[in-house]
């Protein structure tokens, strides 16, 4: 092809124009606010993240700190005083204490009411002032902004009858079960435990929870490097998919265009051009954790973990029809906090929660082209942006030994989007089940 | 046909930039047709054409603060180039493994250039359309848009050879229709 040729070609096309199609306004206007929208969003990330760490950190600190203090100041002032069966000097509450330990007033309320017991006779005025004081713990207990026990609530030492007579009903009645709710408060017990680092070694398995799937029609997916001025931020729409036990399905149909006829064209039914269907297996996860306890309750766990992701996509139109099978490797890096809600020498449930940034560390694609030409073709797959995630759950610990014990750990996880075009569990199903499960090797 | 000076071009890109009421219309009626033109030239299929083409058009309004002036004719230089990459975006995306497909397709010797004089552009646009996907995709990118084969191959995520071997072909097959044309129009 000569140059010239080129060039007149170029120059008889330079002007040549079409009738251009309808555009849909409210649609363009619909768009450019979203993305208004999701700029800010964008932006603001960053700052929110910054701020959920720095309240976290000092949450845990400022509570592990609290605990320690807590424990010395009210194991030496109300509890004792109380327990010398004092009951008529008013117990000293320092201002701390209205996040006082819950078992350490039921304990108090428990010698008071036994106090009362043994004074029921006694004068009226001394009754008087047991109520005052005990009204004041139930305060602090009320004050007790998030695990409070109900029962603790309706513990209210009547005020005397003239006679002097007390009502033990209600005392008796819900004090013995107010224990067990406020047994996760109990730090008596982590004096004894300190501080210790373990290893843990866990093997998980996620599932599809959400019955939305963001469903990026961008088969089978670029690393967009083109442009990136032109980079589109895929547009995503949500469908249902169907749920199996141990695959998920994201069911795409009309792969590009769907993202704008779904919109534009509701309800007309538009014989589909592309289909693309993509099964997500279940992510597996191996890690490898290293946890630091502060106390027998917190502790915090950091480490590397290593996932598999797997899916087989397949992409058929009238003329074309492929299969595909993806397999992606990530490493991460995890961060949890977790709390434990109850413990026995062997075994132990704990709440947890954290994030993780993942980096796919190698990403391989077999595609099958079925027609119109048989052709197999191997291709590595890149994801260059990081992936973030957020986890909770709660979790169930065996011990075995002191430091070896199996734990189960099921809970749900957010991935965010995190620009890629490529097809994965990860962005197709951002809100999904997990479960890990492993062994945790504890080391003093 | 809308001829639009200098300073109304660099105006209706500040407009746009601002949100200004009508900008986004007043753009459309000055360039839709152009773009229509380039964009049916990549995706001749009417229906995913105006997908595209709609999807192109919130590109262009979304990154408005993207374009700088460079001279008379720049806007439309640069929402053509928006246009092309939507285009190609999607063609990677839905025919992948239809240009993929075309790797394997051994270069052709090139058929002398036919003339072209004669053939109203309509008609030129008509037998680019009938290309296959991935030929004309190439033959797009390296007449009207200029790029190389390097350059074409990493747009494309193609071998560089078959770039080339796809180009010859689709000249050939574009020569073909363009002799059969004048014999038919102008015979002599």
């Amino acid at each position: 092809m000569k140059e010239q040729w080129k060039q007149q070609m170029r120059q008889k096309m330079a002007d040549y124009r079409e009738p251009a199609p309808e555009v849909s306004w409210d649609e363009i206007e619909k768009a450019l606010a979203a993305n208004k929208q999701k700029a800010k969003t964008v932006t603001m990330w960053p700052r929110r993240i910054a701020a959920a760490v720095v309240v976290l950190v000092t949450a845990g600190a400022g509570y592990y700190l609290l605990n320690r203090e807590q424990q010395e100041i009210i194991e030496e002032t109300a509890e004792t005083r109380l327990i010398e069966g004092t009951i008529i000097q008013e117990p000293v509450i320092p201002q701390k204490e209205e996040v006082s330990d819950l078992p350490i007033l039921a304990k108090a309320k428990h010698k008071i009411q036994q106090a009362i017991e043994e004074k029921k006779t006694e004068a009226l005025s001394v009754v008087a002032v047991v109520e005052d004081s005990v009204e004041q713990l139930a305060q602090a207990v009320e004050e007790q902004s998030e695990v409070q026990a109900p029962e603790s609530q309706e513990v209210k030492i009547q005020a005397p009858e003239p006679q002097g007579q007390l009502q033990e009903q209600p005392r008796k009645s819900s004090l013995p079960e107010a224990h067990p709710t406020i047994y996760p408060f109990d730090f008596k017990r982590s004096a004894s435990s300190g501080k210790r680092l373990m290893a843990k070694v866990y093997l998980s398995m996620s599932g599809n929870f959400g019955s939305t799937d963001m469903c990026y029609n961008n088969f089978p997916g670029y690393s967009s490097e083109s442009d990136p001025s032109t980079d589109d931020p895929s547009t995503d729409v949500p469908l249902t998919d169907n749920i199996t036990a141990d695959t998920t399905t994201v069911q795409c149909r009309g792969s590009y265009p769907d993202k704008l006829s779904s919109r534009s064209s509701d309800g007309n039914n538009q014989e589909p051009v592309n289909e693309n269907v993509r099964h997500h297996h279940q992510p597996i996860r191996f890690g490898l954790l290293l946890r630091y306890a502060f106390n027998e309750r917190w502790s915090i766990e950091s480490g590397l973990s290593y996932a598999l992701l797997t899916s087989d996509i397949s992409l058929s139109s009238t003329s074309f029809k492929a299969e595909a099978e993806q397999r992606l490797s990530y490493i991460g890096i995890p961060i949890n906090v977790s709390y434990q809600i109850w413990g026995s020498r062997r075994f132990s449930v704990y709440a947890s929660a954290g994030g993780m940034v993942e980096k796919m560390v190698k990403g391989k694609r077999y595609v099958e082209v079925i027609s119109p030409t048989k052709k197999e073709k191997d291709e590595s797959v890149s994801i260059r942006p990081l992936q973030f995630s957020v986890n909770g759950g709660v979790g169930a610990e065996f011990k075995f030994v002191d430091w070896l014990s199996l734990y189960a750990e099921p809970g749900v996880g957010y991935w965010f989007d995190n620009g890629s075009d490529v097809p994965t569990h990860y962005q197709d199903k951002p809100f999904s089940f997990n479960l890990n499960v492993g062994l945790r090797f504890t080391i003093k | 046909m809308f001829e639009i000076g200098k300073q109304d071009e660099q105006r209706l890109a500040e407009r746009l930039r601002n949100g200004e009421n009508g900008a986004m219309r007043e753009f459309y009626s000055l360039y839709a047709e152009q773009l229509t033109a380039i964009c049916s030239r990549y995706i001749p299929d009417k229906d995913d054409m105006k997908d595209v083409f709609q999807e192109s058009l919130i590109r262009i309004f979304t990154h408005i603060s993207d374009f700088s002036y460079r001279g008379e004719g720049s806007l439309q230089a640069w929402a053509s180039r928006i246009v092309i990459n939507e285009a190609l975006n999607y063609l990677k995306e839905t025919k992948r493994y239809e240009l993929l497909l075309l790797d394997d397709v051994a270069e052709e010797p090139e058929d002398e250039d036919p003339p072209i004089e004669e053939i109203p552009p309509d008609e030129i646009q008509r037998m680019v359309s009938q290309l296959p996907t991935g030929y004309r995709t190439v033959f797009n990118l390296y007449v009207f848009e200029n790029k190389s084969h390097q350059e074409i191959a990493s747009l494309l995520g193609i071998k560089e050879r078959s770039s080339a071997s796809q180009l010859s072909r689709a000249k050939n097959l574009l020569a073909k229709m363009i002799r059969d044309y004048n014999d038919k129009h102008h015979p002599r």
